[in-house]
């Protein structure tokens, strides 16, 4: 069981989004129309005052001890208020944005919004994804199963060599996270790509084509937790 | 001969198919229709409480109707590798509906052919097989949903259903039918419907439309169109040969 430390990522300026000339790049290694990228465009100078944000997605374990503390109701997939035990470690799905939000507010916490998000993910060089600028498929929770089959989530922390700059884990693959932003006021911002994304292009932490609707329990959701830092 | 099985949810406005011989132990839920009715004021689902009936030889129909607006009668005939679903729509209002439309919702999120991504979403476009991450997408407040134009129906952007979407890219216009290839590459389903309006897909659930057209219906007036759901085991080359000698397309 890992403990979900809070890291704190200093105030600052980032590099967020993606620029016209790498989305073209982008695409074209990734054989997709440039047009794929647009929703990321432009990369651009955010300023983004210090917070602290967890390092970890939010596990089955976690989530459960809200939902015995406040009677919130549990994930679809468990048994009654109780994960499935080879799930413990797993972050947990089937959560929307609204659940995600009852459970910050209980854990005294917040969503991130998206630049935090982004910017605990890339650090401030612009990098594509945390550890860098190619992609390595050994460093996320990803669909790598060439056939047949269905891969799923891995337990928090199984993939050391995706860290952050700022020591945050799990930003691309294993769940999409939702972010405190709307698109519109149904639809939430959801980051990093997941378990089930085969393309290294939504692989990257730049990328937003996942957002859906905040009431939709997907297995493929999940989320961490961010506060301000005084 | 082994047929598709379909499981119709009584009272809703969908059905199940499972025991498809092409995907074993896989389960599609149709929202049929999803929506319906007139373009520009589309009776969404959950707001007709269709019953429905097994007939004799093993389809399924429904009827469904709101007064003073529509009624429709929903015929669904499975096969081994595909099935079909003939909707009547005629319109009960007192105006003239400029376009008469269903939106007919194939979800394939249970299956093995997932894509949520769009990888192996296919269409056709300008005579060539096109994978959708390969066309242009416009990036809205859904980013997960495209709506697409299509071969002999009015510009998305015409079509008060489809701009509401506010997603339609002006540049392309497809065949109309949408596909998504197993990630075996060597079985596939596809929706095809004939008259049809506009092609849709929505990541978020790996769900691909194709809407059954009804064009023009005055007050009283009824028409019928078919939409084909194909589960077959073949390249897609060689089922869109098929199919189209099968749909005339």
């Amino acid at each position: 069981m890992l403990d979900n430390e809070w890291i704190i990522i200093p105030g600052g300026e980032f590099l967020m989004g993606t620029s016209p000339e790498e989305a073209e790049r982008l695409a074209k290694q990734y054989r997709h129309h440039p047009s794929w990228l647009s929703g990321e465009q432009p990369r651009r100078v955010v300023y983004v005052p210090s917070f602290a944000i967890q390092k970890y997605p939010v596990t089955n374990r976690a989530y459960a001890e809200f939902c015995r503390a406040t009677g919130y109701a549990p994930p679809l997939h468990w048994r009654g208020n109780t994960p499935p035990a080879e799930l413990l470690d797993h972050p947990v799905t089937f959560v929307s944005q609204e659940d995600t939000e009852a459970y910050a507010r209980w854990l005294g916490a917040r969503l991130p919004t998206e630049a935090e998000w982004e910017k605990a993910a890339r650090g401030t060089d612009g990098r594509l994804y945390p550890w860098g600028n190619r992609f390595d498929p050994n460093a996320c929770c990803w669909n790598r199963q060439p056939r047949n089959g269905m891969p799923n989530t891995a337990p928090v922390g199984s993939f050391p060599k995706g860290v952050s700059p700022y020591g945050v884990v799990d930003m691309s693959g294993n769940v999409a996270e939702w972010c405190a932003d709307r698109l519109n006021p149904a639809v939430g911002v959801l980051k990093g790509g997941c378990w089930l994304t085969r393309s290294p292009l939504n692989l990257r932490v730049a990328s937003r084509t996942m957002s859906g609707w905040r009431t939709n329990r997907g297995d493929m959701y999940g989320f961490r937790c961010a506060k301000e830092v005084h | 001969m082994v047929r598709i099985r379909v499981e119709a949810a009584q009272g809703q406005m969908a059905a199940a198919l499972s025991e498809v011989p092409a995907f074993p132990g896989d389960r599609f839920v149709l929202g049929f229709p999803e929506a319906i009715g007139d373009a520009a004021r589309a009776v969404w689902y959950g707001d007709i409480k269709p019953q429905w009936r097994q007939t004799d030889d093993g389809a399924w129909e429904s009827t469904g109707e709101m007064p003073g607006e529509l009624r429709y009668h929903l015929l669904i005939t499975p096969y081994e590798d595909y099935v079909d679903a003939v909707t009547t729509l005629t319109n009960c209002s007192d105006r003239v509906w400029r376009q008469g439309m269903a939106f007919n919702c194939f979800n394939c999120g249970s299956s093995v052919l997932r894509d949520n991504e769009c990888m192996r979403h296919w269409v056709r476009v300008k005579g060539e097989f096109r994978r959708l991450v390969e066309l242009h997408r416009v990036f809205s407040e859904r980013p997960t949903v495209q709506l697409y134009n299509v071969e002999g129906a009015p510009p998305g952007a015409e079509i008060p259903f489809v701009a509401n979407f506010k997603a339609t890219p002006a540049d392309v216009i497809a065949e109309g039918w949408m596909a998504i290839v197993a990630p075996d590459g060597r079985r596939l389903a596809a929706t095809v419907s004939k008259p049809v309006l506009f092609l849709f897909q929505n990541m978020e659930y790996s769900c691909i439309h194709s809407a059954p057209s009804f064009g023009t219906l005055r007050p009283g007036q009824t028409a019928k169109a078919l939409t084909r759901l194909y589960f077959v085991r073949s390249s897609l080359k060689a089922w869109y040969e098929r199919m189209r000698g099968e749909m005339d397309i």
